[in-house]
This record gives C-alpha cells, structure tokens and sequence, in this order.
C-alpha cells in the first residue's frame, strides 16, 4: 500500500498543532488574484475592431447625452461638439482622454494587510449591494433592515473568498431614505476593515461616504490610497445623468476608485442583436471612461457593464442566458485592447428561492466572467430575484465559489510536474496514489476541498440531518455571525464617526426622529 | 520542527504514551516501533502498550478524520505506523494471551473491481488494531472460503459496488451456512449502492455505511464475543 520511500516525515506536533494548522493554512482573505488561463474571445480581431469602430462613430454622429450642467461646461471647455446636452465626440479625443487611466492601482483599506490590485490580468471579489429585502437565517423573505445590512458586513469580514465589502449589500429599510446613506456606511466602516463600495447616488451623499471614509482612514491617508469605490451607472442608452455624475466627481476629486456601468437590458435599452448591444454598451462606456479623465487625469476607474437580457414576456431581466455570456467575453475583448480593468456581474440569479435557478443561473455568470477575464467580480454573494433579494445562504455559498472560481482563474502550474511524473514511475499500473509521498505533499493544495457542497454518501449525509444546500449555509453563516469579532477601531476616531452620523442627521433633516 | 529532537526514553510513561498519540496522529512509523519498544522494556505488558499507546492514539485519528480534519493520506500513514507498532506486539500479545483485537479477512466479490471503499475500510481497521487480511478484488467464493481456512478470522467483510455484484455476497454467505461455519464468524458487507435492508436479506450480520461504522461495529461485536466466552 505505501511507498517504501516516502520521505522522513517530520513530527508536526500531533493533534493539538494539527488542528491550529488547518484553521491558519484558510487562505487569507485578502491578496492580489493573478489570472494564469488564457480568457475566451468570442470574436476576431477585425468583429472586435468593427464594434470599437462603430462605437466610435455612435459617439461622433449620434452623441450622447450628459444630463449636468458641470460636465456640459467641462466638455466644452475640453473642445467637444457640444449642442444642448448632447455631447459629440471624436475617436481621436475620446481615446486621448483614456490612455491617461491607470491600466492598474491597489486598494488598500486601514487594515494594512488588505492590500490587493486591479489591473487586466487581476481578478477581485466584491460581495452583492442594493437588495432591499434579505431572505435571513430563517429562510424567510422580508425587507431588510441595518440589523441584517451589520450580519452581512460580518459575513464579508468574516468569509474568505470577498475582497470588498458590498457598502449596501442590502438595504437598511427601517432607516429614513435621508439619513440611510449614513448608516450604511457606518457599518461598512464598522463591522469591516476591508475596501468598500461607498454610496453615489447625489452629491450629498457621495461627499458624507468620502466624509466618513476620511474620518477612519484619514484624508492624506485617502489621498495616496483608494480604499473606497464609487459605482456609477449610466441610462442606456446613451444617457448620464446628473444625479450619477456629482457622485463620480466626489469620488474622483478624493483619489477614489469609480466604477462605470452602462445598464443593458438587452432588447429594451439596447437593440434586439449582440454586437449593436456591445457597440452602444462601448460607446456608453467610453465617454464616461473619457469624462473621468476629464475631471481627473490619472483618476482609478474601471470599465464597468452591467448586462441581462429582457424576458418578452413580462420584461423583467434574465440573467445566466448565452447572450450575456457572449456579451462578457468581447467586453473583455475590448477592455483588453483600452488597456482598463473590467467589471462582471459574477453571480447573478432571479430565482425566488436558493434552489436549482439560482445555483444554475449563478454558476454560469461566475464561469462566464472568468473565462472572460473579468477583473472585478462584482455582486459575487447572495444575489438572487435579480437583485432584489440577498440571500443569506447564497451569500455562505457563493464565498466558496469564489475560491473555487478564484483557482480555476490562476490556471495550470507547471511547478510540480516533473516530481509527479516520477510519482507516476513509482506506482505503475494497478497501484493507488493515496499513500505515495507525492500525494502527501501536494494532496491538500493540488485539488480544491470544499466545505459547503457536500460529499457525503447518502446515508452519511442523512445521519448529519438531511440538509440541503441552503440549510447548511445558513447554518454556516449563524456559526459565523456568533463567533464574529468586530475589527479594531480607535475608539477617538469611533466618536468622531458616530459624532459625524449624529450631526448629519441633524443637518439633513431633525424631524424625521 | 524542534520537536525533532525529542529524546523518546527520556519522557516518563505519561509523557512517551502522549507523545506516541502525537507521533501516531503525525504518522511516524519509526518512532511508535521505537516508543512501543521502550514501554515494553520498561515492563508493561504489551496488552496495555496496545491499548493505552496505540488504539487510544488511533481513536483521536479516527475522530478527526470523520470531522474532516485529517484527510486520507494522513490517516493511511498514521495506519501504517499503527501496524508497524502491532508488528511488534502481535507475537508477545499471543504470548501472553491477551485478548485479541480480533482478525478479519476482507475482499471484493466476485465481478466487482472496485477497491478504493475497501481499502479505507481495511486501512481503518488496521488502524484500530485488527489484522487484516486483504483478498483484494473479483473474489469467488472459493477464495474465501480458503481464507477462512487459513486465516482464522473472526469477521469476514465483503464490498461490492454494483448491483449486479452485491448479490453474490449472498453466494458466499450461503456457502458458509451449507458448510455449518456460518455463526463461527461475524460477516459484513458495505459498499455504496447496499443498503441496511440488503445486509439482513443476505444474511450478514451488519452493513456499515462508511469505514467509521464498520470499525465501531467491529470493536462491538469482538467486545459481545469476549463477553460470551468469559
Ligand atoms: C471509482 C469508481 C469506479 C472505478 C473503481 C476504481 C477502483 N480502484 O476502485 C472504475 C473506473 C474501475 C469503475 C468501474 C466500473 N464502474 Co464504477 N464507480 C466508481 C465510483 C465513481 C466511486 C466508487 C468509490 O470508490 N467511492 C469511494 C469509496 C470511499 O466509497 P465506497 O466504495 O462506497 O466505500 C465506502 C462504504 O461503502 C463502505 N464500504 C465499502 N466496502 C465495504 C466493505 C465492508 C466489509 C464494509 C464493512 C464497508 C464497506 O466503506 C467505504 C469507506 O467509507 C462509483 C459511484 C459512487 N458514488 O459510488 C461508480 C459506480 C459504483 N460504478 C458503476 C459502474 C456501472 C461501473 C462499471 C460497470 C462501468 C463500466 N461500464 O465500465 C465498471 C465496473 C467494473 C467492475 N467490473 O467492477 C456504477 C454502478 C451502477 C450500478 N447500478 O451498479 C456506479 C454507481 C456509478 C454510476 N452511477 O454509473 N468504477
């Protein structure tokens, strides 16, 4: 059964050690993820330089629209055709304005350790934000409240697999729209010491997310390191809105990274056919990508997309469908060739419970990004009834995706093949390769363990209760939340960020009370 | 580690026992041969050295394999240092008449070239003390029934994973009864497609789900057979 020359294996200190070891060796959270396979291109070089093309002249001929007042004035300033809000550009400007974006920045948080890139060959983790009902630990579904926004923030501090926490991974509904932004933050800043999504829906509330994340982090701190993102959707087609736009500026002006996502829903904001959707979808992104610049040479940004098709039938958004595949695979095409990180939506489901939908539609969006190349995977946990739920278990299993997915990224290393091919000589035929000394030392690292999916027999898997996928992650995630330490804070700076909530409020609107 | 250079014969009793629970856990064939050797020399008697030194040793690796913290190349090598310790032991056990552990000879049947289920089973059991005797796979009857002469055994384990294979164990049990042998020995089947129902339509005395199982339910039917001979 055994080798006779397994190699001397060394006292590791028994049981005791062992066991400490196993819980260390969990990856830690936070580290720069390289991609080692070669990404999917869905088409050649000369479709890819015909939608580029076509975007361009979508920009130049039709325009498009920035619906704010300071960004009219700046475009004009810059030379652009400007009639209205209707903004035209021209190739040469637009891809001026872009080369000037760094093709890859770092993300750091207060926590040093939390260090990690994004760049075109990076791959990061974000957890899900924007769902205004949680399905909980009960498996009910209901509207979320700060109580479960604080256990979701715990989660993604917790589980390994997120490298930025969500901001508002669901919404905290029992707090008043006007002071809610605060709230959020707060916990973001709070339950985690990771990077984090901050909130740019308004001026107002994109200068109290920079605000608050200056208080924690300090604003020189912020001026050298990003440690907050700022997501900024467009409205397909071919319109920014001001709303957005003040948001971009607050985050931009603060050294902080934005995202920018036009929002197809293919066939009712984009034309019923792929490619016209990538062209517009390009054209959307380039002239906010190039309007960033505008206002910050050098700013971080990433080229972000958010893409679903419409269900004819009622036209609500579908997600894991070929279309969107397709769609991710020449974004990364195109992202590649502008030299920027790109975004996907990697785990994305309308299932109305976490049951076969959901892991199906989930699993095609993590593989449809990754093959693609994505550079940030964002809403990687909990998303399911189109955003419109985060789902507590789902959240549990998608941090395991994530390490799942996060090995599938970084490829075939070639480091021990040549020792496991003299394993190969040592066997022969007909032996097993579960004592040799090569299995032993690679064993744990060569082939991904899973904890959440189960492996049980069946009758193993019934005496530990019959649970179902979504019983054990819930499970998973109430050990979690009871054994969750909040990350150290000085407690000055603590006062000064409740102080900074409690003056707030009281500026925005004291009644609400 | 700089446990490395822990001196075996210098610990006391207490302190050698916990470290071969250690050494065990961690797989170390060489140091159980060594520290089986200093307790016996030490006059104890090799009954206690079998189940204070090792199966107690052997008991933790099981447990924290069945909780997923050891994996099984771990255990296989914590198995071997198990019967390298045994090696030892065994002629002086007989010796001095302790109880035996028990023996159990264990085989796929015939048409069945399934092994992995098998040899965890076997590995397990060596672990806890037994002695296997492993027919391998395709087992006619013939096969164990000249085990059986040879050997001796008190259990007799059969694995099949198919269903078209899982009813030749019937085969053999059958065979046993015509030969009038079949309640001199404890039999037990497993493998994934039986099931409880099965094991008693055939006529074993237990199925086990998994490798955990069947060494408790060893351990249980050795522990009722001493009882009926004391
Ligand atoms: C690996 C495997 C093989 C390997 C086996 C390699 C090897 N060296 O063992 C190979 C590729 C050779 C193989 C071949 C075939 N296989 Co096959 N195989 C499997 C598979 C995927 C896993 C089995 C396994 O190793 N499990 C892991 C071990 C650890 O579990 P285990 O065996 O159940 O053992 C545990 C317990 O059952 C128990 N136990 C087992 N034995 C014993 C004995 C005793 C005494 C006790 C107490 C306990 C006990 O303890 C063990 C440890 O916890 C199973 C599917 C499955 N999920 O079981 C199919 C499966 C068993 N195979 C199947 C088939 C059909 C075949 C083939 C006929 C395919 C073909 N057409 O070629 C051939 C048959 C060859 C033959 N004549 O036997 C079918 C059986 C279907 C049926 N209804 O019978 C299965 C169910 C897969 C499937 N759905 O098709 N197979």
């Amino acid at each position: 059964m055994m080798d006779p020359d397994t190699p001397a294996i060394r006292r590791r200190g028994g049981r005791a050690s062992v066991v400490a070891a196993r819980e260390a060796e969990k990856r830690p959270r936070v580290s720069t993820i390289k991609y080692g396979i070669r990404p999917v291109e869905a088409v050649t070089a000369e479709q890819l330089e015909r939608i580029h093309q076509a975007s361009l002249a979508i920009l130049r001929e039709i325009g498009i629209e920035f619906r704010d007042e300071t960004a009219i004035r700046q475009w004009k300033e810059a030379g652009a055709d400007v009639q209205g809000q209707r903004v035209r550009l021209d190739g040469e400007m637009l891809m001026h304005l872009i080369s000037k974006a760094p093709s890859r920045f770092e993300m750091t948080s207060r926590d040093p350790s939390q260090r990690f890139e994004i760049a075109p060959d990076t791959m990061t983790f974000g957890a899900m934000q924007g769902a205004p009902n949680v399905r909980d630990l009960q498996g009910v579904r209901r509207a979320s409240t700060i109580e479960d926004l604080r256990n979701m923030n715990r989660l993604t501090q917790m589980l390994p697999g997120f490298h930025i926490a969500g901001g508002f991974t669901c919404e905290p509904t029992d707090i008043a729209v006007p002071w809610r932004h605060l709230h959020i933050n707060h916990s973001s800043l709070v339950e985690t010491n990771m990077p984090f999504f901050g909130l740019t829906t308004g001026k107002q509330r994109a200068e109290d997310s920079i605000a608050m994340g200056q208080i924690v982090h300090g604003k020189d701190f912020m001026d050298q390191n990003a440690v907050m993102l700022g997501h900024v959707s467009g409205n397909s087609p071919l319109v920014w809105d001001s709303t957005m736009l003040e948001g971009l500026r607050a985050f931009v002006e603060a050294n902080q990274v934005v995202l920018l996502s036009p929002f197809v829903l293919g066939a009712a904001n984009t034309p019923a056919d792929i490619p016209a959707t990538i062209a517009q979808l390009n054209a959307e992104a380039l002239a906010a990508l190039a309007y960033t610049q505008l206002v910050r040479p050098g700013a971080k940004m990433i080229y972000g997309q958010y893409s679903v098709s419409v269900s004819m039938r009622s036209g609500a958004p579908m997600s894991g469908m070929p279309e969107v595949t397709l769609i991710n695979a020449v974004i990364g095409q195109l992202a590649r060739r502008y030299g920027l990180p790109w975004r996907t939506t990697a785990s994305q489901s309308s299932a109305k419970t976490f049951d076969a939908q959901s892991g199906y539609e989930s699993a095609i969006a993590y593989m449809s990004g990754a093959s693609a190349g994505a550079n940030l995977m964002m809403h990687a946990g909990g998303w399911d009834e189109a955003g419109l739920v985060c789902c507590m278990a789902k959240f549990v299993a998608d941090a395991e995706q994530n390490l799942l997915i996060e090995k599938y990224a970084q490829g075939i290393s070639f480091e021990h093949f040549d020792d496991a091919l003299e394993a190969v000589r040592r066997i022969g035929p007909g032996g097993h390769y579960l004592g040799d000394s090569f299995t032993l030392k690679r064993f744990k690292d060569a082939f991904f363990a899973p904890e959440i999916l189960d492996y049980l027999s069946y009758e193993q898997w019934k005496v530990k209760g019959s649970k179902d996928m979504a019983q054990r992650c819930r499970e998973k995630a109430k050990s979690i939340i009871a054994s969750y330490e909040q990350p150290p804070m000085d407690p000055a700076v603590r006062e000064e960020l409740d102080a900074f909530v409690a003056q707030r409020q009281e500026e925005i609107s004291p009644s609400i009370a | 580690m700089s446990d490395d250079e822990i001196i075996l014969s210098d610990l006391s009793d207490d302190e050698l026992v916990q470290q071969m629970h250690d050494d065990l856990y961690d797989g170390l064939k060489d140091e159980i041969e060594e520290g089986t050797q200093i307790l016996l020399e030490r006059g104890w008697a090799p009954y206690k050295v079998l189940t204070e030194a090792l199966v107690e040793g052997m008991r933790i690796v099981g447990e924290d394999f069945r909780d997923g913290i050891l994996f099984v190349p771990e255990v296989l090598l914590s198995a071997n240092a198990m019967k390298a310790g045994m090696f030892i032991l065994r002629p002086l056990l007989a010796a001095t008449g302790a109880p035996k552990q028990g023996k159990m000879v264990i085989g796929t049947v015939k048409g069945d070239i399934h092994d992995i289920g098998k040899n965890l089973v076997g590995m397990m059991m060596e672990g806890a003390g037994f002695d296997v005797i492993d027919l391998g796979i395709n087992n006619a009857v013939e096969k164990y029934m000249a085990a059986i002469e040879e050997h001796q055994p008190d259990i007799i384990g059969m694995s099949a994973l198919l269903t078209t294979t899982m009813p030749y164990m019937k085969v053999v049990i059958d065979t046993m009864k015509e030969k009038g042998i079949r309640d001199d020995y404890v039999v037990l089947v497993g493998g994934a497609p039986l099931n409880e129902e099965f094991g008693k339509a055939v006529g074993a005395d237990a199925y086990c789900r998994d490798a955990a199982v069947a060494v408790e339910t060893a351990k249980d039917f050795m522990k009722r057979k001493h009882n009926v001979r004391n």
